[in-house]
């Protein structure tokens, strides 16, 4: 059996070090997460509301978190306030009732209106495809960002 | 070549040729394997409960009685790592101990980990049980417990680090893997803690950015402390003191390790960040090909061998068998789900679930299990009990096969319905739940057992009732001249 020498080892953990203080490099230097402004201080509290009362462990963002409950990164876009509102305090089905303040359901829309704004967080057939062809054609389907 | 010392070799004499001190000494892997198996019993009872969760006839009886999901999820997940860490330091332990270069004061900051360990593990428990989150995923606790964490993987290192002795670069390929594993952990456990960072909460897009590259090396850590446990056991069974330092081991070990830091972007190929990070994943994660080619070409030659009575050791042979099973499987889909249209359907979906399943449970758990069998059966050979472990290890294969079948099958569903804004047929969200659930209990009821089974076997271990069968056996220096 061939043996690996060890001065071959040391070249693969340089290559692994190199390859790894790249990829930390490009993330940390990326500047697409700062094209949107950062969050404002109501949804930055609502941001803090979503993670004391753990939201993502039924709820996704961006497809991350639990799946249990819908993804919520841009149901903003066509679930009212009130609507909202009324599903977190009653708790439909499986997720639990919350009782917030008025000012605390304002802070949590904010949140996820301004995550909204972000980007996509699932795929439609709808941003692909020509207009009216709501076909499956595997070659309309993203390669990477929605 | 300048020869090196060994990590291993002659200097065990002193140390353990008393078989009182060789009991002293196996009681401490043994203790900490006991843990990490009720580490796994937690994460399993709030697995089964949470699985019940899906079901539309069983949920409303825990939702009246406050056992609510957003609980009994992180409660799965922190103890289901916590296994993997700690039966993964066990065997580290294990190695240690069998080496010959455990002392005094490895023993006394072993029992300062030990009590960091559980202070952190009783303060996750408690806080999650009343509600108390973070909300940051799969670290759910409040962070002042990662401080414990931190504090006990300190010791850890410092206990692995200082005992390798006689320079690292002609160590065994685990002791690789066990380093790596050590040392990225201690580096992401600090990343993934950037979320504190005001100025990263306030941006959430750079803040999934930084979580998801630290939670793919966690994932890698946690792997290579597997791995390592794998090639050692390797080692050890076959007896063969090269096969540790083959060119083909390290170069998979590379391979491995380079997939571990950057194809965790199969995860965030669709969040707005650098196009170039995303083929940089892609591409690497399409070079695990490679290593999925040599897992079949062993499976074939390990289906073509003629299949010796391993005796003592059949429990673990079966569970390192069933391990690259998995491994072969997990592989598959894993290069699958990486290619990025596929990944547009069902990245969000169950399929990601039933992979996460497939790796820690197929091939994490089995491989770990195969760890303590084997660790039984070189000190407590009286305590292997195989007719009882086998059979519930069987229910528990093919459990998860159907688990991972069926939520592969929901998951694509889901995601094709989903992307054509489609609901699900009414026949498939009611039937699946049933066989999810189904699935769930027979995995979690056959694993409650094997883990049950060998806390109950490995007690007198830990109260220093039982005594060592064995005497340790010298092996010649696994360090090449």
């Amino acid at each position: 059996m061939k043996q690996c020498p060890p001065t071959l080892r040391k070249l693969m953990m340089v290559v692994l070090l190199g390859c790894f203080s790249l990829q930390t490099w490009l993330i940390y230097s990326d500047e697409t997460g700062y094209e949107h402004p950062p969050l404002s201080h109501s949804a930055s509290r609502g941001r803090t509301l979503w993670a004391k009362n753990n939201c993502q462990s039924c709820h996704q963002l961006y497809g991350f978190g639990g799946f249990l409950g819908p993804d919520l990164t841009n149901r903003a876009s066509y679930l009212p306030q009130e609507a909202f509102e009324a599903i977190v305090k009653f708790g439909p089905r499986q997720m639990p009732s919350f009782s917030f303040s008025q000012e605390q359901f304002n802070d949590l829309y904010a949140f996820l209106k301004e995550m909204d704004q972000t980007g996509r967080g699932q795929p439609r057939v709808s941003y692909y495809n020509p207009p009216g062809d709501r076909s499956f054609r595997f070659e309309y389907l993203p390669w990477f960002t929605y | 070549m300048k020869r090196e010392t060994a990590g291993v070799g002659p200097s065990s004499d002193k140390t353990l040729d008393k078989t009182t001190d060789e009991c002293k000494l196996a009681k401490k892997p043994a203790t900490m394997a006991s843990c990490a198996l009720l580490s796994l019993v937690i994460s399993i009872v709030a697995g089964m409960l949470g699985a019940l969760y899906y079901v539309p006839s069983f949920f409303p009886f825990l939702k009246e009685r406050g056992i609510q999901f957003q609980t009994l999820r992180p409660l799965h997940t922190l103890f289901a790592a916590g296994w993997i860490y700690v039966s993964g330091a066990s065997m580290v332990y294990f190695f240690l101990i069998r080496s010959g270069r455990f002392q005094r004061l490895q023993g006394n900051l072993y029992r300062v980990q030990m009590v960091l360990w559980g202070v952190a593990a009783l303060g996750g428990l408690i806080s999650l049980s009343l509600g108390i989150f973070s909300g940051r995923e799969y670290l759910e606790f409040p962070p002042i417990f990662s401080l414990f964490i931190l504090g006990g993987w300190f010791i850890f290192a410092w206990n692995f680090f200082s005992q390798i002795k006689g320079g690292f670069w002609g160590q065994p390929v685990y002791i690789y893997m066990w380093s790596a594993s050590i040392i990225f952990f201690t580096y992401t456990f600090f990343e993934t803690h950037s979320w504190l960072l005001p100025w990263i909460w306030e941006r959430p897009l750079v803040d999934l950015q930084i979580q998801w590259k630290s939670a793919g090396l966690m994932v890698g850590s946690f792997n290579l402390l597997v791995y390592g446990t794998i090639a050692y056991l390797g080692e050890e069974i076959s007896q063969d003191r090269k096969s540790a330092h083959s060119f083909w081991v390290f170069a998979l070990f590379w391979l491995g390790l380079l997939n571990s830091l950057t194809n965790y972007t199969h995860h965030t190929y669709h969040i707005p960040q650098r196009e170039i990070v995303k083929w940089i994943g892609f591409s690497i994660s399409m070079t695990e090909s490679i290593i999925l080619i040599k897992v079949i070409s062993d499976l074939i030659a390990m289906m073509r061998a003629q299949r010796k009575d391993a005796g003592e050791l059949s429990t673990t042979m079966f569970l390192m068998r069933s391990a690259k099973w998995w491994t072969a499987g997990n592989l598959a889909l894993a290069i699958i789900i990486s290619i990025p249209p596929i990944n547009t359907l069902i990245h969000g979906t169950h399929v990601v679930f039933a992979h996460a399943m497939g790796s820690m449970i197929g091939i994490d758990t089995m491989a770990l299990f195969a760890g303590l069998s084997y660790m039984l059966v070189q000190w407590f050979p009286r305590r292997v009990e195989k007719r009882a472990t086998v059979p519930m290890l069987w229910v528990a294969q093919w459990s998860l096969v159907g688990l991972v079948g069926v939520m592969t099958f929901f998951g694509t569903f889901t995601g094709v319905t989903r992307y054509l804004e489609q609901g699900l047929p009414e026949g498939v969200s009611n039937v699946v739940p049933y066989l999810f659930a189904l699935c769930a209990l027979g995995l979690a009821l056959s694993l409650l057992g094997v883990a049950t089974h060998w806390i109950i076997e490995m007690w007198p271990i830990v109260r220093g009732e039982a005594e060592t069968q064995t005497v340790l056996k010298k092996l010649p220096s696994p360090v090449e001249n």
